[in-house]
């Protein structure tokens, strides 16, 4: 077992600079999730540190040994691929064990591991099937029996959940904690998925436009954004952000959509005219704008919103500031 | 599903319409098959019964003598090679020639695709420009190489020139490229060195690829006529495709018509038993679909 650190990691494809410097540590036995949208560089910084591509600067290491020039298969790490990358013509078992193989690793061995992990996994009986025989699920924990069997160092997840439907992916979420906590492996963890970074994560990198935005335990993340950009990543709906002056300077107020509440009109914080409701049963989301800069406010299910005008308020305590120019998070 | 009884609603039930498509079918079968049941029935007669008017539609009772006179034998007034030996050289090249293809393309659409090395793009377009040349463009200077390398009149000379092809490298180059990158990934994670990637999971992947080819270059290879015609002048070399044509003299009177026939029917064989046997090979590949 080993931790990752990662020593102002850039990288660039030809003149386009895609990491522009990340500097992390990533604790022995830790889950972190990087989420970003597509593009933002999160796959490449994963890919480096499985050694699928090279670091154009800086250093990765694992445990204590940087492995900027070390080959996939030596690095002690173990990917799974958002598309499983299962070898189609191998059943399950050989799947699994044909990593372990090529190192040579005795017959009873490999046998032993790869029993464990379909034990594990609940794939017991789907070892001599082909994966096109197995279902979504299924093959994504092959995927991961894969990476189980060879014991590694560190877990590498590439949006592994992406291509399952939206029950499956709940499920597997929850299953994949479990199995973290069984196994206590270091893990990274790609996603663009905000629910999968909060519900996974013990830290995320919050990444855009290949910076790290923040790093950060998901509440600490959701409750303090480091920046406009992660207010809005993190958290669905997006942080309502409202153009305002603090002592005659103009700065973004940033307020999340659960904390604006309806009241009295002579209460009100604003009045929002309100020209979509959309009730969701458990909450209901009003639409609409505030002088202007469209807004979200999420309100309890029992509340009667009409569109129209709407006096709405929040509480001082959850409300953010922003420079309006950096996106940077002012304290106050 | 039961395949003689379409899903009820599929199929309008109109009896004269089964009738004609029938028809049709079945004048399309005779169209094609009575040609080759003439050449079967002209196969087991003796030459007189062949020049006679009517030529008989039954056959004959030579079928014996015939086809042993021709296997061991030949013609005796045309070239009188024995077509057993043809029939050996144009397996040779009908076997050679596709396998040696499928080993050159598969490799060389491996390097193209998986590895990166300086005018990639290049070679690639090079070895596609080739397409555009058919044989009988570069025939002379094909085989003024050949001559010089001194593979006239034999095996080496029959199949080399017919091996390297564009068209199966860009087939396996289409075909590599829709095999997913996380796969040569995963592998390489795995800790499989390229030719292990190559050995453990592209061929693997390629056998249905492989066995397409192989059914249409094995074809292309024993139907083979103007190249083993330059190449090979000694009798011993020749294929049977040239040995029919060697058989016919010129008059009608001098050419052993029954002789030729059965040498046709020899010639069908092949090529025939290659395409029923690997037959369910194709089927195999379209049902599964192994990406």
């Amino acid at each position: 077992m080993a931790g990752v650190s990662f020593r102002d990691v850039k990288k660039n494809f030809g003149a386009v600079k895609v990491i522009h410097g990340v500097t992390m540590d990533v604790d022995d036995g830790e889950f972190v999730v990087i989420v970003g949208p597509s593009g933002c560089g999160k796959s490449t910084l994963l890919r480096m540190v499985a050694g699928l591509e090279r670091i154009s600067s800086g250093e990765i290491s694992i445990g204590d040994r940087v492995v900027n020039d070390i080959e996939p298969m030596d690095r002690d790490i173990a990917m799974v691929f958002q598309n499983y990358a299962l070898y189609p013509h191998m059943s399950v078992r050989q799947n699994m064990a044909y990593g372990l193989k090529i190192r040579k690793m005795s017959t009873a061995d490999i046998e032993k591991r790869v029993h464990r992990a379909a034990e594990i996994l609940e794939l017991g009986t789907y070892l001599d099937r082909k994966p096109r025989e197995l279902s979504g699920g299924q093959r994504q924990r092959v995927a991961m029996g894969r990476a189980i069997v060879r014991e590694p160092k560190v877990f590498l997840f590439d949006e592994p959940l992406s291509n399952l439907d939206a029950k499956l992916r709940v499920q597997m979420r929850v299953e994949l904690q479990a199995l973290h906590r069984r196994l206590g492996t270091t893990s990274l963890y790609v996603t663009h998925d905000q629910v999968e970074a909060m519900t996974l994560a013990h830290r995320m990198i919050v990444m855009n436009a290949g910076r790290a935005e923040q790093i950060g335990a998901p509440i600490d993340v959701y409750q303090k954004p480091a920046t406009t950009f992660v207010a809005g990543f993190i958290g669905s709906p997006p942080m309502n952000l409202f153009p305002t002056k603090v002592g005659g300077r103009p700065v973004l107020l940033g307020v999340r959509p659960e904390h604006l509440e309806p009241c009295a009109a002579s209460d009100a914080d604003y009045t929002a005219d309100i020209i979509l409701v959309e009730p969701l049963g458990a909450d209901t989301l009003a639409h609409g704008s505030i002088e202007g800069t469209t807004m979200i406010a999420r309100l309890p299910a029992a509340t009667h919103v009409a569109e129209g005008k709407l006096p709405l308020r929040f509480d001082p305590a959850h409300r953010h500031y922003f420079e309006p120019d950096t996106g940077a998070r002012i304290e106050v | 599903m039961n395949l003689s009884s379409p899903p009820s609603g599929m199929v309008e039930n109109r009896p004269w319409l089964t009738f004609f498509s029938h028809a049709i079918l079945v004048a399309g079968v005779l169209l094609v098959a009575f040609p080759l049941y003439i050449t079967f029935v002209a196969s087991t007669l003796t030459l007189e019964q062949i020049l006679s008017v009517p030529m008989p539609l039954v056959p004959g009772d030579q079928f014996w003598n015939n086809y042993t006179q021709v296997i061991t034998a030949g013609s005796q007034r045309g070239a009188a090679a024995p077509v057993g030996r043809m029939m050996l050289n144009s397996l040779v090249v009908a076997l050679v020639v596709p396998l040696g293809k499928i080993s050159i393309s598969i490799i060389s659409a491996f390097a193209i695709v998986y590895f990166k090395f300086p005018l990639r793009n290049f070679f690639f377009w090079m070895i596609f420009v080739t397409l555009m040349l058919p044989v009988e463009v570069r025939i002379i200077p094909t085989f003024k190489v050949a001559a010089d390398l001194g593979i006239l009149n034999s095996y080496a000379g029959l199949t080399l020139p017919l091996i390297a092809s564009a068209t199966a490298t860009f087939l396996f180059r289409q075909f590599f490229m829709t095999i997913p990158d996380e796969l040569a990934e995963a592998a390489r994670i795995d800790g499989a060195g390229p030719m292990r990637f190559f050995v453990d999971v592209l061929l693997p992947l390629s056998k249905t690829s492989m066995a397409a080819l192989f059914v249409i270059q094995f074809i292309y290879g024993w139907n083979q006529y103007l190249w083993p015609l330059l190449i090979t002048t000694d009798e011993s070399m020749y294929t049977t495709v040239i040995g029919i044509k060697r058989m016919i003299t010129g008059g009608d009177a001098l050419t052993e018509w029954h002789l030729v026939m059965a040498t046709a029917m020899l010639a069908l064989l092949p090529p025939a038993l290659v395409v029923m046997l690997m037959q369910k090979w194709f089927v195999k590949g379209l049902v599964e679909t192994e990406k």
